[in-house]
């Protein structure tokens, strides 16, 4: 459902991904681990162009998607176009970028009125199911900063499921949570993998990435060191540059 | 000799009121064009498009770098030898609003660009198109930010439209001037002038300060 094809990314003189091809399938999870400034983060940014790589090819469900390569050039799409693929991947980051001024249901019901064109009230009842389905019901009228991480970065994951993406990308969801609110945001992570969500996680959490991945993909240094089930990369690592970064964060 | 003279403010009382009359709604007029002006102006200094970008910032940079009284006085007093004529209310207004639309936009610009690059991303990926984003979540979190700064330029208009007089509109100033001009009780004349001054200016600086407190508490902390 998802093609990459020798993305690079270079910011000034420095390649952060050196020729990254992958393919994402429909209902796969895949997480992608690696060390702080591997280009993870950055390679899965590519994937909803917040990022736009230097060169290589996005393909979205067997189209390539934002730009077309004209002599050598990357032209972009126009605007309506872009958003149309981009409404297909629903994101969550790191630091949950909610909406501040708007209340939870708010921040849910934005992307289906302005974006999708809903009516405010079928809006509403999406958004309420949403909220619902990520356990916060009875948060619907909270504003972000009168809500605990764990339940700002699960109202951010219904913002982006109300938009009925084909694939979740996460870019370390549960980095910025206190340890003991990280739980609650893999458990509705682990819900949508059992409802058979396509889905590409960056992520530090190993135990998680053990449990819940079909696929684990190493990178180092832009590139893609070790990839394959999580018994192989995370129990059974082939290259040195996997065992000692998993040293590390195991420890 | 007396220096306060209660037969003058008998006199000439209501005319000074009629001053401070043209004042408050110059300000108004003014305060409203700016702050809507100004938006577009500050969108310009930030648009892609180099020729736009150049332009607001010609009209920006000229406003910023010479003094309001000029400005005043060359709209209405040069202008006509180009066959614009304006009258003084009018010449008044369109000065005042150039001025504070130049500075209100780099308010804004600034506001604009200190809401936080993660919410155009949020934004992108539930499908809101750069203008939808613009309105509906980056300029609703830039106008808290700049409020207070805008509430101090609102009071300091209210004392800049004295320069008006310059192009003969009797704002509150003026007024006082030709009055005291008149009777020769300067003491009793700028002194109530003074008065008339602070008793809308003291209230509005309270108004804004209760607007900056209320804003920042209204305020929904970013979400990082």
């Amino acid at each position: 459902m998802i093609g990459l094809v020798d993305i690079r990314k270079r910011f000034g003189n420095h390649e952060v991904l050196c020729g990254i091809s992958e393919t994402f399938a429909t209902g796969e999870v895949t997480c992608i681990i690696g060390p702080s400034g591997s280009g993870k983060s950055t390679l899965l940014r590519c994937i909803n162009l917040l990022e736009q790589p230097t060169s290589g090819e996005i393909i979205i469900e067997g189209e390539i998607a934002y730009y077309d390569i004209v002599d050598g050039k990357a032209r972009l799409h126009a605007e309506a176009r872009i958003s149309k693929v981009r409404r297909k991947l629903g994101m969550v980051f790191q630091d949950f970028a909610l909406f501040p001024h708007l209340t939870a249901l708010g921040n849910v019901t934005e992307g289906l009125i302005y974006g999708l064109g809903l009516e405010k009230g079928e809006a509403k009842a999406i958004a309420n199911h949403m909220l619902a389905r990520v356990g916060l019901a009875d948060h619907a009228g909270h504003y972000p900063d009168e809500l605990s991480g764990g339940q700002k970065q699960r109202v951010a994951i219904a913002r982006s499921l109300a938009m009925s993406p084909k694939a979740m990308l996460f870019d370390e969801p549960t980095s910025a949570l206190d340890p003991e609110l990280v739980g609650e945001v893999l458990e509705v992570m682990k819900d949508l993998c059992r409802e058979g969500m396509t889905m590409i996680i960056v992520t530090h959490e190993m135990k998680f990435a053990r449990e819940i991945a079909d696929r684990v993909i190493f990178i180092d240094q832009g590139a893609v060191v070790e990839e394959g089930p999580p018994v192989e990369v995370l129990d059974a690592p082939r290259h040195e540059r996997t065992r000692n970064f998993l040293k590390r964060v195991m420890r | 000799m007396e220096f306060f003279n209660v037969d003058v403010i008998r006199d000439y009382g209501g005319a000074l009121l009629h001053g401070l009359l043209m004042t408050v709604i110059l300000t108004f007029i003014v305060i409203t064009l700016s702050l809507g002006l100004a938006i577009p102006v500050a969108l310009c200094r930030m648009s892609p498009y180099r020729v736009i970008r150049a332009i607001s910032s010609f009209y920006v940079e000229v406003i910023r770098g010479t003094p309001l009284l000029l400005q005043l006085v060359y709209i209405y007093y040069v202008l006509p030898s180009i066959g614009l004529n304006l009258s003084a209310f009018f010449a008044a207004i369109l000065g005042l609003t150039l001025n504070y639309t130049a500075y209100m936009s780099e308010v804004y610009r600034g506001g604009i660009l200190a809401v936080p690059k993660n919410q155009w991303e949020a934004a992108a990926t539930i499908g809101l198109s750069k203008a939808r984003t613009l309105q509906r979540i980056i300029l609703p979190q830039a106008l808290r930010i700049v409020t207070p700064t805008l509430g101090n330029y609102f009071i300091s208009l209210f004392k800049d439209t004295a320069l008006a007089s310059v192009v003969t509109v009797q704002e509150l100033t003026f007024t006082g001037q030709i009055i005291s001009a008149r009777s020769y009780q300067y003491f009793t004349i700028y002194t109530v002038t003074a008065i008339l001054y602070l008793s809308v200016g003291y209230p509005a600086a309270l108004f804004v300060r209760w607007l900056e407190q209320r804003t920042q508490h209204g305020f929904r902390s970013r979400s990082v």
